[in-house]
């Protein structure tokens, strides 16, 4: 098992994903980023995969940055999956979407993501707001140390 | 007379399932009903055995030849030869009138199918019209010439009375023409109307009212002394068929009107000064101009419905297609910032990354870009915006249009385009009705706007000022910039619609088309004035809300 804690990057768009991992690289937070490029990629490395077991050593995952379109199981199944599951449920959930569409804004926090943040490029240095985000969620944010603990304060993270 | 029966069994026999009857014995069916109502026709036959005032054969012949072809005119002619020839008359002036009658009707069809739109005759007012004076006055003439001249030369009647007789005969078809006519082509012709029980209750009450004027106008209800002429009571029944049925059920009503009317006239009602003949001719020729009439007025009424129906398809379909159209420019918006963006991001990585490494023109390359791919951007998330006006439901509510005027500026002021030194200056708002956010946004396009226009003036100034109308309130947002000219007025908030050259300003040109669309859709309008020189005013108006 990984020591240092893990964010886990979810998108189809290797462009972001290349600005987005140079941008959390240059916080010099302590992390280690693991990427997913579907919903169903990053359902496998929560451990949520149909029929495949979850990894023999499952990496510590303590915030998943979302996209929401993708393709097949998209970024709201993917929040449903998480959501269903004892093992799954604390884990902060930031979508990270193109879309500002009330309707996906609403449902992805009915499904329980903790946080929304529409891709921007005209603001600031590139992907620095993903960056921003994982540091608050990262070192602001009291995160459950192991997701077992979950079940002592479960209502900590909903 | 009871001559409803016949055609109505010709119109269930020509229509339906019944349609498919072999055409011989469609043909042998018309031959029987046709010598049926030339019979009932001749009963009432006053002035001579052969012409009637009541000659319904004439609107059958008229009807089938449209329905059926004019190459069915044999049996017309043979129906028309056995009416006649065992009614009065030889051989010779039955063929004599059987020719008349079948010349009349094949005139009449080739007529109608010519210029009144055959069968479709009773569909348009105009073609009511053809018809009444195609079919119902001139090709009878043939008829009543061809009839008349053979009972003469047969010395069948006296060349004396030619004329008395020719007019009889002549209305007699006529009437016939008008009233029988339509009522078939309506009743063979599909499909039948599907009435809700309140429609069935109503033209019950509608046939009560129709016998009971039909009673009042031609019978012998009332005494004697009271019988006045009251025909024009016809007129209301008749309407109300024809506004609240359709041309068929008016048709319809019509015959009714004329069975009553002979029926009465025969029972001795009526009739008055003038004899029983007269009153015949009397009638049928009041029923035919009454049945043109309100058959007219029923095509109309028809033809506005359809008109009606289809303008809510085409309405129906365009909402459909705007939806449509919505989601697909939602989409493209959405699938190009992506890539867009991409370069944007690149083109800021080389320029932090590599800068040092790059000479003034490479960099002076990479601004240009990065401003094209922000223009590119910006002007995408606009577009999302202005698609999303639509899509937004909120909650009317009052809204402070004061203070929601000032929170723009201020988001304005803190964004990241900055105004500069402007003045801005707001007066007591009346209070809005309306959705807050998107209000604000509109403050903040026109806000935006004026900013924008004002670029390089001496003493920058944006005025807000507003006036209660009662139901509607007037905002007006003014500035002291460059203005439009005054020629342009509405067009400014076409979407794409833009003051100048595209690098005059910047902006993506939808910031005065979102305020329309957002605006228009509180139900309020939009307007801009300019003198062209000295500043431009933008002004809207909202539904007036409580309070200030």
């Amino acid at each position: 098992m990984s020591l240092l804690p893990s964010i886990l990057l979810v998108d189809d768009d290797d462009d972001y994903l290349f600005v987005a991992l140079r941008a959390i690289e240059r916080t010099g937070l302590r992390v280690e980023v693991r990427i997913a490029r579907s919903g169903s990629e990053a359902l496998a490395l929560l451990g949520l995969g149909s029929g495949a077991p979850a990894p023999a050593a499952p990496v510590r995952i303590v915030v998943v940055m979302l996209d929401l379109r993708m393709p097949g199981a998209d970024g709201l199944e993917v929040l449903r999956r998480m959501h269903e599951c004892d093992r799954t449920r604390a884990i902060p959930v930031v979508v990270v979407s193109s879309s500002d569409r009330p309707d996906d804004v609403r449902q992805s926090y009915e499904l329980g993501a903790n946080s929304y943040v529409v891709k921007r490029y005209l603001t600031g240095p590139p992907g620095a707001y993903v960056a921003e985000a994982v540091r608050y969620w990262i070192e602001l944010n009291e995160l459950p140390r192991h997701p077992v603990e979950r079940e002592e304060r479960p209502e900590s993270f909903r | 007379m009871r001559s409803e029966r016949p055609p109505s069994a010709l119109g269930e026999s020509a229509s339906g399932q019944a349609r498919r009857l072999p055409l011989p014995a469609l043909l042998a069916l018309l031959v029987v009903v046709y010598f049926a109502a030339g019979k009932l026709g001749l009963s009432l036959a006053l002035v001579h055995p052969s012409a009637t005032p009541i000659w319904a054969p004439t609107g059958i012949a008229i009807a089938s030849l449209l329905s059926l072809g004019i190459r069915i005119w044999p049996v017309i002619f043979l129906g028309a030869f056995l009416v006649n020839v065992t009614t009065a008359g030889s051989i010779a002036t039955s063929f004599g009138i059987a020719a008349g009658n079948t010349l009349e009707g094949v005139i009449a069809a080739h007529l109608v199918n010519r210029f009144a739109n055959g069968t479709r005759v009773f569909n348009r007012a105009q073609d009511i019209f053809k018809f009444t004076l195609l079919a119902g006055m001139l090709s009878t003439t043939v008829s009543a010439t061809f009839g008349v001249t053979s009972l003469a030369l047969g010395g069948v009647a006296p060349w004396a009375s030619y004329g008395p007789i020719w007019v009889t005969w002549w209305l007699g078809d006529a009437g016939g023409c008008l009233i029988v006519t339509p009522l078939l082509i309506f009743w063979s012709r599909g499909p039948w109307p599907r009435w809700t029980r309140a429609q069935v209750l109503e033209a019950a009450a509608m046939l009560l009212c129709l016998i009971a004027v039909g009673q009042l106008v031609f019978g012998t209800l009332l005494p004697e002394a009271l019988r006045y002429p009251l025909k024009f009571l016809c007129i209301p029944p008749l309407l109300w068929a024809a506004f609240r049925f359709d041309p068929r059920v008016a048709a319809t009503a019509i015959l009714v009107l004329t069975a009553l009317g002979v029926w009465g006239i025969l029972g001795g009602g009526s009739s008055g000064a003038v004899g029983v003949n007269e009153s015949l001719v009397l009638l049928h020729v009041f029923l035919g101009v009454t049945a043109v009439t309100t058959l007219a007025l029923a095509a109309l009424v028809a033809e506005q419905r359809r008109r009606e129906a289809a303008l809510q398809a085409a309405s129906h379909q365009l909402r459909e297609a705007m939806t449509e159209l919505e989601a697909f420019s939602h989409s493209i918006s959405h699938d190009l910032r992506s890539p867009i963006g991409a370069v944007l991001n690149y083109t800021a990585i080389i320029e932090q990354d590599g800068g040092d490494r790059l000479d003034d023109e490479s960099l002076r390359l990479l601004g240009r870009i990065r401003a094209s791919g922000e223009a590119a951007v910006h002007l995408l998330d606009q577009l999302l915006r202005f698609i999303w006006v639509e899509r937004e439901e909120e909650e009317r509510q009052n809204v402070d249009m004061t203070s929601l005027a000032r929170e723009a500026f201020a988001e304005l002021a803190e964004g990241s385009e900055s105004p500069g030194e402007v003045e801005f200056a707001v007066a007591e708002l009346p209070a809005a009705r309306g959705s807050p956010a998107l209000l604000l946004r509109v403050f903040r396009n026109l806000f935006s706007n004026s900013v924008k226009y004002t670029r390089g003036r001496d003493h920058r100034r944006i005025e807000v000022s507003g006036s209660n109308g009662g139901l509607e309130n007037t905002y007006v947002v003014s500035d002291n910039g460059i203005g439009f000219d005054p020629r342009l007025g509405e067009t400014l908030y076409r979407p794409f619609r833009r003051l100048g050259a595209a690098n005059d300003s910047e902006g993506s040109g939808l910031g005065l088309a979102i305020v329309a669309k957002i605006v228009r859709r509180h139900g309020g309008r939009v307007w801009a004035e300019s003198d062209g020189s000295s500043g431009a005013r933008f002004c809207f108006t909202l539904p007036s809300g409580k309070g200030r």
